[in-house]
């Protein structure tokens, strides 16, 4: 929750400096770029990590297309309620993508406001080798009993993982052309992933056995996160 | 500016939408099971006659003893370490329940042995061992006790005054009979008539530490017969006759051709021995199988005679006794020397298989079945070799220790006793090392499912353990199918029949009487026609046929 808050804190903190390229040069009309890229998912509370190299082409005056590289990972910990039990979710999320995203600058041709020249609607898709969002989970607290406490180990722990789409489409918008030389710039996409609805696999051990029970309940519950929010930052570098 | 407004709205709209969304845990909980006890031992205290009235002995006391106990592996349900000492299990509703340490694994060759002391007031004590082994995941154990004013068939108890000399000493040759008690479990014919104990002139005792006792008042005899006749005598006889220990080292079972208990007391001093020998006569059963022949007794034969420390269990080979016709009474007996007071018992000791029988049971039903086995001798008069109350699954292995040369018969009853459904009856070889029993669930018997889990406040409690049943209206407790982490599938019901249950937990007995309704249940799509599982009268709203323990903490 915070993070959100964050993130549209932080998207409306650029309006600043939107303002302050308004007189800037077109970047977007180079024909070749090659970018850093650096990302964030939000999957609830858990951030999720996407970082490589992009490569755009322009393909006309208007439009650019893109193929992304990217290595997925995420927050090390997701700390959750389990009911009352605090529970302790290492995560083990990595995974290589692939993306293709084609770019559209509407207002490429507008003369009042050049600033807006450099903003763009995008849509794309996405093969991601490992789909799965993986956790251990285990109860923060000792259980006793009587006069024995049980171990971590013994209490047991739930194997937690959702399995969303290989293929994923993604939809949103973005701005090119930060400069920071003249031929580098700073730019930004932020949209949704379709990642279909993710499938909840639980393995639970020893005392907390009893939790895959759970799973159906979990799964009716992340229905609502198959279109899953992202923000990527990146720095071009322009072949002119 | 209208420009900024929408770019960045289109960004916050983004990042909000999935503020609006269920939370992923909502209703998710951690389910904590108190499944960590992987060998639990349920023991039942009741009234060795069955036909008994009221079948549980008031104020029973349980004593568990043992090196798991020394070691501290012992616990009970609350998690609170058995400890050395006397009475040191609780008993509720004449029931207790020990465990093993969780998490302690137990070796396939050094399983953990114990004993047990039970004792109820106007009922004679009984000690019992018992052995936990790696597969015992759910052991059930049946104490019987015996009332002296209500004794099962088979067993008769006679409670006489000697006078002594102011020696201390018996004045003249003095013969005490001590009738036989047959009851309708046991036609009077097969019974033996009566046991004689023979004392002689000038016999004098002497009481624990060697002392010769020079009390004048007269000796008080409690005596106690078992007849090799009856099934419910011979289970009476404390700690059994199979795979018993002996001051030898190796472990023997037993065929019974009679027994005797023998307790004695001048003015409040237990006698334990005394200085010439009393004559017992013990009638046997004709058909007492001599499984050094193979065949039944016959005049001429010898028979072994054995003592048993009661307070150790540890049986005593006290030589060998020839078998005749009573001329009184036409009956074979033997006549057996008895120099100390204890159990003595004239029997055939056979030394134990090198492997254990083993029982794999198989069935295509998911469900958990209580059966109750008895292995008896396929020769002789059949007597129970051993017995086993299990709650079983697909795949188990049950093991049975047999005796050598020893042709046996498996009889397997759908329930908890010998009164269940006859499912499967067997011969073997001596010896025979296992079979597959395939359980087939019977066309008239429902398979219904129980979901049991209760819901406390600080999350979902899901019971492992036993749960006892009976028809409502009926006085004895019996062993239902048990429940696993909260889930239950059973087939000893029938529809309409009104039920009592009973789950005791960290010493609290908890009793729910439900009738089981036809109406009450959905008819499962997979699995039989006849597989239900528990709804209850709500349409819209599961319900819950009885909680668990609501052990939340």
């Amino acid at each position: 929750m915070n993070f959100k808050l964050f993130l549209i804190i932080v998207s409306f903190a650029f309006i600043g400096n939107l303002e302050a390229q308004q007189n800037g040069d077109d970047s977007v009309r180079s024909k070749y770029s090659i970018n850093s890229v650096a990302g964030v998912t939000n999957f609830k509370n858990l951030l999720v990590y996407d970082f490589g190299i992009n490569i755009s082409k322009a393909i006309s005056d208007k439009s650019k297309i893109n193929l992304s590289l990217l290595y997925r990972t995420s927050a090390p910990i997701l700390n959750q309620n389990w009911g009352k039990y605090p529970m302790v979710m290492n995560s083990d999320i990595s995974s290589g993508i692939i993306n293709f995203r084609y770019d559209y600058f509407p207002f490429l041709d507008i003369e009042k406001y050049k600033f807006f020249r450099n903003l763009k609607f995008t849509a794309g898709l996405q093969y991601v080798d490992n789909p799965n969002y993986s956790f251990k989970a285990s109860l923060r607290d000792a259980v006793k009993w009587g006069q024995l406490t049980f171990s971590q180990e013994e209490v047991g722990w739930v194997d937690l993982t959702l399995k969303t789409n290989k293929l994923q489409p993604t939809l949103g918008i973005g701005y090119d052309g930060f400069f920071i030389t003249k031929k580098l710039t700073f730019g930004f996409d932020a949209g949704g992933v379709y990642s279909g609805y993710p499938i909840v696999k639980m393995l639970a051990h020893n005392m907390l056995e009893q939790t895959v029970d759970n799973a159906p309940r979990l799964e009716y519950n992340l229905r609502s996160y198959n279109v899953i929010p992202y923000l990527q930052f990146n720095i071009q570098y322009h072949f002119k | 500016m209208k420009f900024f407004n929408w770019f960045f709205m289109i960004v916050a709209i983004v990042f909000i939408i999935p503020l609006g969304c269920r939370k992923p845990f909502d209703g998710v909980s951690a389910i904590l099971s108190n499944s960590y006890i992987k060998y639990r031992v349920s023991g039942q205290i009741i009234d060795a006659n069955s036909a008994a009235t009221n079948p549980y002995p008031a104020k029973t006391t349980v004593t568990i003893s043992g090196d798991a106990v020394t070691q501290g592996l012992i616990f009970d349900e609350s998690g609170q370490q058995i400890l050395v000492g006397d009475n040191n299990i609780q008993v509720t509703a004449n029931s207790f329940t020990v465990v093993v340490k969780p998490y302690y694994i137990i070796s396939k060759t050094n399983p953990l042995k114990l004993s047990l002391f039970v004792s109820a007031s106007g009922y004679v004590s009984n000690n019992q061992d018992f052995i936990i082994t790696d597969i015992d995941s759910l052991q059930y154990l049946t104490i019987k006790l015996l009332n002296v004013s209500g004794l099962p068939s088979g067993v008769s108890n006679k409670v006489t005054n000697i006078p002594l000399s102011s020696s201390g000493s018996i004045k003249s040759d003095t013969t005490i009979f001590i009738s036989n008690n047959a009851t309708s479990n046991t036609p009077a014919t097969q019974l033996a008539k009566s046991t004689e104990l023979r004392l002689k002139s000038n016999t004098s005792f002497y009481d624990a530490t060697g002392n010769t006792t020079l009390s004048s008042s007269p000796i008080s005899f409690a005596l106690t017969a078992f007849s090799g006749m009856s099934k419910e005598a011979i289970a009476s006889i404390t700690g059994g006759l199979t795979n018993v220990t002996t001051i030898k080292g190796a472990n023997t079972s037993f065929t019974l051709g009679g027994a005797i208990d023998i307790n004695a007391t001048i003015g409040g001093t237990a006698i334990k021995t005394l200085n010439q020998p009393i004559v017992a006569k013990i009638i046997l059963d004709s058909a007492t199988l001599n499984p050094t022949t193979n065949a039944n007794i016959k005049v001429g034969d010898s028979i072994e005679t054995w003592s048993s420390d009661q307070k150790t269990n540890v049986w005593t080979y006290e030589g060998k006794s020839i078998i005749f016709r009573d001329p009184a009474n036409n009956k074979m007996s033997t006549n057996i020397l008895i120099n100390h007071f204890s159990v003595w018992a004239t029997c055939y000791s056979s030394n134990l298989c090198t492997s254990p029988f083993t029982i794999n049971y198989t069935t295509t039903d998911s469900s958990t079945t209580t059966l109750f086995i008895e292995i008896v001798s396929q020769t002789g008069n059949k007597q129970v070799i051993n017995s086993k109350k299990v709650s079983v699954k697909n795949g188990d292995k049950l093991t049975f220790t047999l005796s050598q040369g020893i042709p046996f018969a498996t009889n397997i009853y759908i329930g908890s006793d010998a009164t269940g459904l006859l499912s499967s009856s067997s011969n073997f070889d001596p010896c025979a090392t296992g079979v597959t029993f395939n359980y087939v669930v019977p066309q008239n018997k429902p398979s219904l499912f129980f979901d049991l889990q209760t819901v406390c406040p600080n999350g979902i409690f899901r019971y492992t353990g036993p749960i006892d049943y009976k028809v409502n209206g009926t006085n004895t407790w019996k062993t239902f199918t048990p429940s696993n982490n909260g889930t239950m599938t059973t087939s000893l019901l029938d529809w309409n029949t009104t039920y009592d249950f009973r789950i005791i937990y960290k010493g609290v007995e908890y009793k729910r009487t439900r009738q089981v309704l036809q109406a009450e249940f959905r008819q499962n799509t997979a699995g039989s026609n006849n597989s239900w599982s528990f709804w209850g009268k709500d349409p819209a709203n599961k319900q819950t046929f009885f909680n668990s323990p609501t052990a939340c903490n």
